[in-house]
């Protein structure tokens, strides 16, 4: 009896022992994740996810532009966003810091399926090279938003893979870049996808091209631009409202895309509260009156002109599928016309682009035959056809404008958002000797 | 002893009888039951008896009638026959039986409801007996009563004799006894002593536990213990004091019931979470609540709700019926609870719930029925006060008037929204129960129906409970059985606070001026904020949850002294929420309907196996010692949908969204194995020891520390034992001392891997991410606490005193270690930081007055003082929640910190904010700390008066010190913007020159006088008369002419009345539930109801 017993308990305490090697259901260790090809696409779209955070065109990268220049106010509740439209911003600025950790949470992203894409056997090299281009597009458009709006930048290159040497100290400007024009060299050559809502071979010359721009690189912007303008798979579409009707339009070069399950909130933060929004940033008066009466341009973009005007180039406040601009054609034919003015080139070319952008918005032709007047043209077009696209803030301050243009900017200091207070605080390479000028 | 030490005895019995003429005023009116004009005196009621030469086997007939008691006797040694003549009046039992016997040469002993008559002595020794069955044997065994355990060691002793034996191992005797008149005697430390007529062959019995504060047995960990010999500190809660509040709820039972708990009502959400902390809080990021183990497993517990209801969370807890219990002990100190190991540094609590008896079934029957009513509501400006204030602000920003004077004038629509929403409701418990059983089999079964509507428009919580559980003898050597319990319940909820979405938050701020219906009947909607009434009507928030925690387990005699019980558990929590926002209400409106379902399994399998060794060496040596094994197999699974686009409001399910927004299922599997045990060693009940430990293991920890040992060491000398010990009024002196680890293993799972994730979502495509920094040192929490204590008795129990000091030192606490963000993460979790709690428990019970009138007075006090000591670079966590709560180095958890607001400007009309670096601007860095939430000390103090069947019980409860960051007011003053105002702006600063506390009222407040300042910080402290119950217990007179062996009627007021200078509704607030961090915020939270309730319990 007793030896039963005891046997019996023996038994018992064999059988139970719980498990402690049980794993998580909802993720899987890091090493093991991206073996085959098909671990490699769901790595892919982990990086197009990031392109969507709030951080990034979800939200912040996009207004911030905004608020920041004179297209906009801050009329809701958030105290970050007044302090962006005032240019008076502290280092601890949430919505410069969501910015900033959206970049490097794509960056790190893009690292980290770079880093193990060697492993994934059975794959062409054209697919490597696919998708290494995608990967590419997708780091670069991170890094020239960063040094957009923070001037120097961490050039991170390497996954984040332990919490071993995650201090990086800043990278100029120009190295930054430089790298990512080689990046996207690569791209432009290599990627073969031309579905919508990714990145193409296009888009990356797109890309180029802005980034030469900014780089005062105009024989290269045109080219890029001109590139992209030749390509017959690409053309304005005739109504501009229906830009922003219409899901992957003809004149669509890489649009960051939503659904009704991936939602951004976009249109609850535009719109006013009688329709259920948020109201946080709306247009300025000044913005409003620039346009003349016959520009279609104003009632595609803005609504509530009695009362509150808000925008309304994002309007599925219910779904939240509002796709978010990153490249459209009208900006090439932009980019090519200051290319053009900048190299001084010929009066015809540069009024018929400035004029492919007007006579859409159902304005007379111009035709202009002094280069400053051609400027200010381009750039208000600039202006009128990308408000609420997140543009205008960049577009001020590579013109050299934003001083005289906004009343709250007194100091080229307020052109860089300060480095987040976050990363100087925990990065021992960035010390406060580091932060930008006047924060 | 002495009671005049206590209180005078002159003035005692003045007291007695004003309060006594003053309670049967009272009780008389409110039950219309008529007082028993002649109070009885002695033994049980007064018997009245006139009889001329009848036989005396009669007349005992004639008493049985009268009383409780049967007469029982040897008719051949009793001549019941012979004639007696007797007429008594009024007279007490023994009074009778003294005048009616002893002439009559027959003596009489009351045992058990039996009087046992026998010849004198002298008579007896004369006449031999001639009983034939001399020398018959007896057996039986004993048990405890409280919990049906057998119990070795018991003496038995024939009455008059120095005959005896002793229960076995297994609680099994067997005794010689003269004759069918013998009387057994059992007895056993720690419990009431026992005599039995031996009139049968089998005689089990079942020893109650003694009812003194000394001898109670205490539910400890893995086992029990009596009072007197426990090394460690623990509260416990017992008999009248689980039943004397009517609450839903077992947390709500502890309130004020145990030194070093501290319980709040987050809020008055029926069926609401409630924060339980034991010796302060001792996690940041880990959680505070303690373990819950019922019948020895541990259960599950938290909000498994995955609907935001902004702060009002539900609490598993909440499924256990209140009245099932048999007793809570509240272990504290590390001696104590380290047997719990990983789990252990915020403090368990055992439940133990009822057992069956082995005796004639007995029938409970028990219900109440009470309504509830918001005590104070806010006084907020009317219509007309409205308009003139955002007149005023209008003006005040260079702007022109809102409203005309004649629109004032001819406005018609005044609002109260607070009685719109606001009602006095209903709660109702029945409760049925039966215990009972045979020598082999004992059973307790209860059903119980618990309903209760929220005094918030919409609210409401219905439970069903059942439970049964099971006790069965198989042979000599084993024991098994069951506890089974069931629950069902459904709660309506409310969206709750920091949402405009709140009933009660909307009908707070929406101003006087919009009326709830249009003219067409249908809710208007023209205001500020979603119409409360409609809200609080047409949302639907309904959660159901099915719970079922159910063990079997059995008792194995292996060896003398040695047991092996093992026990396996299954709890299973099932939650299933149902919201319907339809297309008529602002936020459905926006979706045009909006519906989530969402459900969550939960489910713990848990095993414990225990050998246990109990021995004694020279009556000397008490050796008790367990070994354990224990493992836990957890297992969540939940499910979410959300859809919108519903054709019309009939339509209320998903299946009827034209969109799904969302739907996901996920699931989480973790496991526990546990190895723990305990030596404790008595030497001569004088000098005690225990240690204990536990090595936990766990699937939450990192590689390199999957395992972690916790072990404690305690120490008692109970001084009154020894010889030199010369003081007669101390009954017992024991000092305590007790030093050991624990650990809160509160933390994510799988939080030390490095992940990548699912959800990365793009184009409908699935997208995976790296998610997590890998921290293989990850590990518990742990916590060393040392308590010295001692526990003294005086005056034969009459005082009882309770001491405790601890320290507690917290490390390795889990914190987010931020890592720079060019990394592509924000932190990552470590063991860091470091936090200390000092404290001090003092409980004192008296019994000042013990006579027909009965006075016991109980109070108890704690006090802790909690230091954050060390976190990440020191580096303070700020601006947490709407209080703005931070944790800093140097200070208790949870201070608020912001600016401190000196008052409004005589000139300007706004406030003047301290510029504390004195850089003449008020910047951030003039932010400092202004309050702290946590209480310098709490408490509560109960008196129970007693007199005749009637008892008086008032608890009070009372919390000093801690302040609340009235956030409502933050909006309700803010003198601009849409929110109503309280009616306090009317003081508000007018011109320059007025003096005020409150600042003007301008739409262009460029000074912020609305920003979280030290002006919404208020003192939280307050005493409650938390319960006020009047009850009265029918004579067993009365009883048994209803065939009833009790019945008690009670009338019971909670929350009756509050003295706090707090002015929201209820300084009793919480509204993040039970985070720590965001601690002693009132944020438009619900407030706790007052309740009267009427009662009855009844036994047959």
């Amino acid at each position: 009896m007793k030896k039963n017993i005891l046997f019996l308990f023996l038994i018992f305490v064999a059988a139970s022992c719980a498990k402690l090697d049980t794993g998580p259901t909802q993720s899987i260790p890091a090493n093991e994740a991206i073996q085959t090809q098909s671990d490699l696409n769901q790595a892919l779209n982990g990086c197009y996810d990031a392109l969507q955070l709030p951080g990034f065109y979800g939200r912040h990268t996009v207004l911030a532009a905004e608020l920041s220049s004179d297209n906009a106010n801050a009329t809701g509740t958030i105290l970050e966003y007044y302090n962006i439209s005032l240019n008076n911003l502290l280092s601890n600025n949430t919505i410069a810091e969501s910015i900033w950790n959206a970049c490097y949470i794509a960056i790190n992203r893009v690292n980290n399926v770079l880093y193990y894409l060697p492993n994934v056997e059975n794959i062409s090299d054209a697919d490597k090279n696919d998708i290494t281009g995608q990967l590419y597009f997708i780091r670069s458009l991170a890094y020239f938003n960063l040094v957009r709006y923070f001037g120097d930048t961490p050039l991170k290159v390497t996954p984040t893979l332990s919490t071993d040497d995650l201090d990086t100290p800043r990278s100029s400007m120009a190295d930054v870049l430089t790298h990512i024009v080689g990046d996207l060299e690569f791209a432009s050559q290599n990627i073969g996808n031309t579905a919508s809502g990714k990145a193409s071979s296009v888009a990356a010359q797109a890309l180029l091209a802005k980034i030469a721009l900014y780089d005062l690189r105009w024989a290269d912007a045109e080219s890029y631009a001109n590139a992209v303008i030749n390509n017959t798979n690409y053309s304005l579409v005739a109504d501009y409202s229906s830009l922003f009707n219409s899901e992957n339009n003809t004149e669509s070069i890489f649009e960051v895309q939503y659904n009704d399950q991936d939602k951004n909130r976009m249109a609850e933060y535009c719109f006013p509260s009688s329709l259920g929004g948020r109201y946080e940033v709306s247009p300025t008066e000044d913005l409003i009156n620039l346009f003349t009466a016959e520009d279609t341009r104003l009632n595609a973009s803005f609504d509530g002109f009695s009362d509150k005007p808000y925008s309304i180039k994002y309007w599925q406040i219910s779904s939240g599928a509002d796709r978010v601009y990153v490249f459209r054609l009208a900006e090439m034919y932009l980019i090519r016309a200051e290319a053009r003015i900048r190299q001084q080139s010929a009066f015809d070319g540069i009024n018929a682009d400035i004029n492919a952008i007007r006579e859409r918005a159902m304005l007379e032709p111009v035709d202009l035959q002094d280069y400053d007047a051609l400027l200010q043209e381009m750039l208000q077009q600039r202006q009128l056809e990308f408000t609420f696209e997140g543009q205008r803030w960049f577009d001020l301050i590579r013109s050299n404008l934003a001083l005289q243009t906004l009343p709250t900017v007194n100091s080229s200091d307020q052109l860089l958002f300060p480095i987040p207070f976050a990363e100087i605080n925990t990065n021992s390479a960035i010390g406060p000797e580091n932060q930008n000028p006047g924060y | 002893m002495q009671q005049s030490l206590l209180f005078k005895q002159k003035g005692a019995t003045r007291f007695n009888q004003v309060f006594s003429q003053v309670l049967m005023v009272l009780l008389m009116v409110v039950f219309f039951i008529p007082i028993p004009a002649k109070a009885s005196v002695g033994q049980g009621k007064p018997i009245n008896l006139d009889v001329e030469d009848e036989p005396l086997k009669t007349v005992l007939q004639k008493i049985e009638k009268q009383c409780d008691y049967t007469f029982v006797y040897n008719a051949s040694k009793i001549d019941v026959e012979q004639a007696v003549s007797v007429n008594y009046n009024e007279a007490s039992l023994e009074d009778v039986l003294n005048g009616l016997l002893d002439e009559k040469n027959i003596q009489h002993e009351i045992i058990q409801q039996k009087i046992v008559l026998t010849p004198k002595e002298k008579k007896a020794e004369k006449s031999p007996p001639v009983v034939p069955q001399e020398g018959k044997k007896i057996r039986g065994t004993v048990t405890d009563a409280s919990n049906g355990s057998t119990l070795p060691g018991v003496s038995i002793v024939i009455k008059g004799t120095l005959k005896g034996t002793a229960t076995g191992i297994d609680g099994a005797y067997e005794i010689e006894v003269p004759d069918n008149l013998s009387v057994l005697i059992f007895s056993f430390i720690g419990y009431q002593t026992l005599e039995v007529l031996a009139d049968k062959n089998e005689i089990d019995v079942a020893l109650r536990p003694v009812a003194t504060q000394l001898e109670e047995m205490v539910v400890v960990g893995y086992g029990s213990s009596s009072r007197k010999l426990l090394t460690s500190s623990v509260s416990t809660i017992k008999g009248d004091e689980l039943t004397e509040k009517p609450v839903s709820s077992i947390d709500q039972i502890l309130q004020g019931k145990s030194t070093g708990v501290q319980v709040v009502s987050n809020s008055g959400t029926p069926g609401g979470g409630i924060s339980v902390r034991v010796r302060g809080i001792s996690s940041i990021n880990a959680g505070s609540e303690p373990l819950y183990v019922v019948d020895g497993i541990p259960i599950i517990t938290g909000d498994f709700g995955q609907i935001g209801f902004s702060g009002q969370t539900t609490s598993a807890i909440s499924d256990i019926n209140p009245s099932d219990i048999e007793s809570i002990s509240v272990l504290k100190d590390a001696s104590a609870t380290t047997i719990y190991g990983s789990r252990a540094s915020n403090g368990v609590i055992l439940i133990t719930t009822k057992k069956g008896s082995a005796e004639k079934t007995k029938i409970n029957f028990s219900a109440y029925y009470g309504v509830q009513q918001v005590a104070k509501k806010l006084d907020m400006l009317n219509a007309r006060e409205f308009m003139e204030y955002k007149n005023d602000a209008s003006i005040a920003a260079g702007g022109l008037p809102v409203y005309s004077q004649e629109e004032i004038e001819t406005n018609t629509i005044d609002t109260d929204w607070l009685d719109e929403v606001l009602s006095t409701a209903p709660i109702a418990n029945y409760e049925l129960s039966a215990v009972g059983g045979s020598k082999s089999t004992k059973y307790y079964i209860s059903g119980n129906y618990f309903t209760q509507e929220g005094t918030l428009i919409g609210t409401a919580y219905d439970r069903l409970n059942g439970r049964a559980n099971l006790d069965v003898k198989v042979n000599d050597f084993i024991n098994v059985g069951a506890n089974i319990g069931l629950s069902y319940s459904k709660n309506d909820r409310k969206e709750g606070d920091q949402s405009l979405n709140s009933p009660l938050a909307n009908a707070i701020a929406m101003p006087a001026i919009y009326p709830v219906y249009n003219p067409d009947g249908t809710y208007n909607d023209d205001g500020p904020f979603a119409n409360p009434v409609s809200i609080g009507n047409l949302h639907v928030n309904e959660n159901y949850s099915f719970r079922s925690i159910s063990s079997i387990f059995a008792d194995i005699r292996i060896y003398k002294g040695l047991t092996f019980n093992t026990k396996w558990s299954a709890d299973y929590y099932n939650l299933r929420e149902h919201t319907y926002d339809p297309p008529t209400t602002r936020q459905g409106g926006k979706y045009n309907g909006l519906g989530i379902e969402s459900t969550a399994n939960v489910m713990n399998v848990v095993s414990n196996n225990i050998l246990r060794y109990v021995t004694e060496i020279d009556g000397k040596h008490q050796i008790n010692a367990l070994l354990g094994y224990s493992f836990e197999k957890y297992q969540r699974r939940s499910t979410y949908l959300r859809g919108q686009d519903f054709p019309n409001e009939n339509f209320q399910y998903i299946a009827s969204a034209a969109t799904i927004t969302a739907g996901s299922a996920s699931a989480l599997d973790r496991g526990l194995n546990s190895f723990f045990g305990e030596v404790k060693y008595d030497f001569k009940y004088k000098y005690l020891f225990t240690l204990s430990g536990r090595y936990d293991g766990s699937s939450k920890f990192g590689g390199n520390n999957q395992y972690g040992f916790f072990p404690a060491a305690s120490a008692a000398w109970r001084i009154s034992e020894e010889d030199f010990f010369n003081v007669s009024s101390i009954d017992d002196l024991k000092v305590r001392v007790s030093y050991g680890l624990t650990g809160n293993d509160g933390i994510p799972d799988f939080a030390y891997m490095n992940l990548y994730s699912s959800g990365a979502n793009y184009q409908l495509n699935p997208g995976i991410y790296p998610s997590q920094l890998p921290n293989p040192d990850l590990k518990w929490e742990s916590t060393t606490q040392f308590d010295i204590g001692f526990n003294l008795s005086m005056f034969s129990n009459k005082l009882t005193f309770e001491f405790d000091f601890y320290n507690k030192q917290t490390k390795d606490l889990l914190l987010y270690r931020p890592v720079p963000p060019s990394s592509g993460f924000g932190s990552y979790i470590s063991n860091i930081g470091e936090m200390k709690n000092n404290g001090i428990e003092i409980m004192l019970g008296a019994k000042i007055i013990e006579r027909e009138f009965k006075w016991d007075l109980s109070t108890n006090f704690s006090l802790n003082r909690n230091e954050v000591t060390k976190l990440y670079n020191d580096i303070p966590i700020d601006q947490i929640g709407r209080g703005e709560n931070s944790v800093r180095v140097g200070y208790p958890i949870g201070v608020f910190y912001n600016y401190e607001s000196l008052g409004v400007d005589p000139s300007t009309g706004d406030i003047v904010f301290r510029d504390v670096d004195g850089d003449g601007e008020i910047t951030e860095n003039d932010r400092t700390v202004i309050g702290d939430p946590n209480p310098d000390f709490i408490g509560s103090l109960t008196n129970i008066f007693s007199y005749k069947g009637f008892t008086l019980n008032i608890m009070l409860q009372y919390t000093y010190g801690n302040d609340i960051f009235n956030g409502t007011r933050r909006y309700i003053e803010s003198m601009k913007g849409q929110d109503n105002q309280l009616q306090a702006i009317q003081n508000r600063w007018r011109q320059p020159g007025d003096i005020s506390q409150i600042p003007r009222a301008t739409n262009a407040d460029l000074n912020i006088n609305d920003r979280a300042s030290s002006r919404f910080i208020e003192d939280g402290s307050y005493l409650r008369f938390k319960t006020v119950r009047l009850s009265y217990d029918f004579k067993p007179k009365v009883l048994e002419k209803m065939r009833l062996s009790r019945l008690e009627l009670y009338l019971v007021a909670q929350n009756l009345f509050t003295i706090t200078n707090y002015s929201g509704m209820d300084p009793e607030v919480n509204y993040a539930g039970n985070d720590d961090l965001r601690y002693g915020t009132d944020f438009f939270t619900y407030p706790s109801a007052r309740v009267f309730s009427v009662g009855l319990n009844l036994k047959f």
